[in-house]
């Protein structure tokens, strides 16, 4: 396999047997990364499908200050929110009280669920929770950064994160139910 | 055991998802790799035919095709500039025999009718050891031609320079008009001895 100098320069030069290498080095990660943030399968792929078309005509600005992936990566994501604002569908709350009561669940629900049920609860979620949910809790980022990344406020950022993870505690406490 | 804690939530999906991969369906890819190198347009089959689309580069691909262009264009100008250019072309004669050696001159006629006072020098070509000369690429209009033995020669001395097709000047001569052919004319050179000069 090319070094990522290697694999990085023939990308550039649009050689389309790097371009697949670079794809499948990192497609599966991504598209794991994707299916959080959207809400089904063929809203992932339109993700991860304009995200490695940004990254490859990006790819210029790449200056190995840090790895590959993580540009990668960040890109994605990018692509991510850009696909959710362009879908006009950032804190459309239907209802803004949903959620908002604290619910008890036990730790062995929680712990037996498999990814794909902690997947499907996410993206159950309204997408403006769910983008928060994902920035802070997966990626780490904090309240501020989010606020820069999404156009919002932090309050509205943390208040974004309490309904999501209210959402998550109630949807715990149904399944410990049945 | 009943628990109100939210990081156990947050440990749960940072450790779940931390690690989690799947591999998207083929046709994302296929997508993909149609928008990074589109597929030629059916007319241009021809280009996959020639091997175009072997090159790696992209801008290679691009100059190689302008520059494909931009020579059909030169030799579209060139052709469509010949379409209109024709010959002048004969022999010269001293006497009974074809000239041996000697200068042929053109002068293109700027007046319509005689006398032809506004001669311009066209083009001068050599005579050969047959008599004959050519001028190529000859645009329409109206001509005078002038033969002149070469110089310290024998036939210089038995014949005059002589406008064609038998004049010792350019006042009575016979115009060559070049329209849409290209025209033979022969010339006639003038003796010494008839003229006394």
């Amino acid at each position: 396999m090319d070094t990522e100098v290697e694999l990085v320069s023939k990308c550039l030069n649009h050689e389309l047997a790097a371009q697949t290498e670079l794809y499948n080095l990192f497609a599966s990660k991504m598209y794991g990364i994707c299916l959080r943030y959207a809400g089904n399968k063929m809203e992932a792929e339109d993700i991860l499908q304009n995200g490695f078309l940004r990254v490859f005509n990006s790819l210029h600005q790449f200056h190995f200050n840090g790895s590959l992936e993580g540009w990668v990566k960040r890109t994605i994501i990018n692509a991510a929110i850009n696909f959710c604002k362009h879908n006009n569908r950032y804190f459309q709350e239907t209802d803004l009280n949903e959620g908002l009561a604290e619910a008890t669940f036990s730790e062995d629900a929680l712990s037996i669920l498999t990814t794909k049920e902690l997947l499907a609860m996410v993206q159950e979620l309204p997408p403006g929770r769910r983008t928060v949910f994902n920035l802070n809790i997966i990626e780490g980022y904090d309240h501020k950064e989010i606020g820069v990344m999404l156009g919002i406020s932090e309050v509205t950022s943390r208040t974004q994160l309490h309904r999501a993870k209210a959402s998550i505690r109630k949807r715990l406490q149904k399944l410990e139910k049945v | 055991m009943i628990m109100e804690n939210p990081d156990s939530i947050e440990q749960k999906f940072k450790s779940s998802f931390s690690e989690f991969e799947q591999a998207p369906s083929a046709h994302v890819w296929d997508n993909l790799r149609n928008k990074l190198h589109p597929e030629p347009e059916p007319g241009n089959l021809w280009l996959r035919k020639t091997g175009s689309y072997l090159l790696p580069d992209r801008q290679m691909r691009r100059f190689i095709a302008f520059a494909a262009a931009a020579v059909i264009l030169a030799l579209a100008v060139v052709y469509i500039a010949s379409v209109d250019q024709h010959e002048i072309y004969g022999h010269a004669y001293a006497g009974e025999v074809r000239l041996c050696r000697g200068i042929a001159v053109l002068f293109r006629v700027g007046d319509k009718a005689m006398p032809w006072d506004t001669l311009k020098h066209c083009n001068s070509a050599i005579i050969d050891d047959n008599g004959f000369y050519k001028f190529s690429r000859v645009e329409p209009g109206i001509y005078l031609l002038r033969i002149s033995p070469e110089e310290r020669s024998e036939n210089l001395k038995a014949f005059l320079p002589s406008w064609f097709d038998q004049h010792d000047n350019p006042d009575s001569s016979h115009t060559i008009i070049i329209t849409a052919e290209d025209v033979r004319a022969d010339v006639h050179l003038i003796s010494r001895s008839e003229t006394g000069k």
